[in-house]
């Protein structure tokens, strides 16, 4: 880079630059259960988020003296351009409601602020902007533990887990629950993610009728602010 | 704070700090259902891989579903390693299986964090 900003933190790595655009917090909100008995919450964006592709919805459920909140059929709904808003699910009425927090992230700024700082990029593309904050990164996994599993009349549930303490500030990325996952059959494995408040621990479960052990999906966190 | 940098927002919130990570993408694609190499566990089984500025400890490599999709689509998977970013068509932890997954495309993002 010849020209421009460049901050790094006190862990010597870049945070911001004027040459990448950064994951930025589009919109964000709660979410609390308003369909299908309370089993389900429908959210509606502020306003619709333009992006070709569909934003990344990261979500975090109210804590809980107790109980399990699940994230489960994720739905992102809109189209390419107009993305309107996203479902969570829990998974029957032995679990929490849906009630939570979520942020929607995309990789663009958009010029909202009336003061503060913008960054452009060699091109001239706005990538950073006060207005819309940089969402950032808390923790990452390659893949989670595998703990149990469960068999039910609906299939064979595989509970997995990854280390996580539960701080109020940190979000799940979403969107990877929403597709199925290869399994032995068709069908495939039904994803979701149980927030055990109970036990303290966060699961990833897979439900299929042939359901493998081996299970490689990446867990994305992160926060809206420092 | 010593040195560095901070940006508040229009609500007086502190945004970010001199302790602040961010993501940024370094690479990203659209991974279609078609030209896997084949690595030989069934027919038809295999992976596409891409040089990726990145590695496992400070990268993550994520799959996001984009386009039509129903309740019977299943995803690719991904693997960040040293330097390249791989994607298999199926568990690559399970075989044994012989199910190869159905997506049409999924945008594949590796999100560089550190």
């Amino acid at each position: 880079m010849s020209f421009g900003l460049r901050f790094i933190n006190n862990s010597n790595v870049v945070t911001l630059d004027s040459e990448f655009a950064r994951l930025a917090v589009a919109a964000s909100g709660t979410y609390s259960p308003n369909a299908e008995n309370g089993l389900t919450s429908i959210v509606t964006f502020p306003a619709a988020i333009t992006t070709q592709e569909p934003p990344l919805i990261f979500a975090r459920p109210n804590t809980s003296a107790s109980g399990r909140a699940v994230i489960s059929s994720v739905i992102i709904y809109g189209s390419p351009g107009n993305w309107t808003g996203f479902q969570i699910r829990t998974r029957s009425t032995e679990f929490l409601q849906p009630n939570g927090r979520w942020f929607a992230g995309v990789f663009k700024s958009t010029p909202v602020a009336k003061f503060g700082m913008r960054l452009f990029n060699a091109q001239g593309g706005l990538i950073f902007d006060t207005g819309v904050p940089c969402a950032q990164f808390t923790r990452s996994f390659q893949s989670w533990t595998y703990e149990f599993n469960q068999q039910l009349t609906i299939g064979s549930t595989n509970f997995y887990s990854v280390p996580f303490d539960f701080p109020e500030n940190e979000y799940i990325m979403i969107n990877s629950f929403s597709m199925n996952m290869v399994a032995a059959n068709t069908p495939g494995r039904v994803l979701s993610c149980m927030w055990d408040f109970s036990a303290r621990k966060l699961y990833a479960l897979t439900t299929g009728s042939s359901n493998p052990f081996a299970f490689y999906l990446p867990a994305l966190f992160a926060k809206m602010q420092a | 704070m010593a040195f560095g940098l901070r940006t508040y927002g229009a609500d007086g919130a502190l945004q970010i700090n001199e302790n602040s990570f961010t993501m940024r993408v370094v690479f990203t694609t659209v991974v279609d259902n078609s030209g896997w190499t084949a690595d030989g566990a069934f027919s038809g089984s295999g992976y596409k891989q891409w040089a990726a500025d990145g590695k496992a400890g400070n990268a993550t490599a994520c799959l996001i579903p984009i386009g039509s999709f129903n309740e019977n689509t299943t995803q690719y998977e991904a693997e960040m390693l040293d330097g390249v970013v791989r994607v298999y068509n199926y568990n690559r932890g399970f075989p044994a299986g012989k199910v190869l997954a159905n997506a049409t495309s999924m945008r594949l993002l590796v999100v560089r964090f550190s």
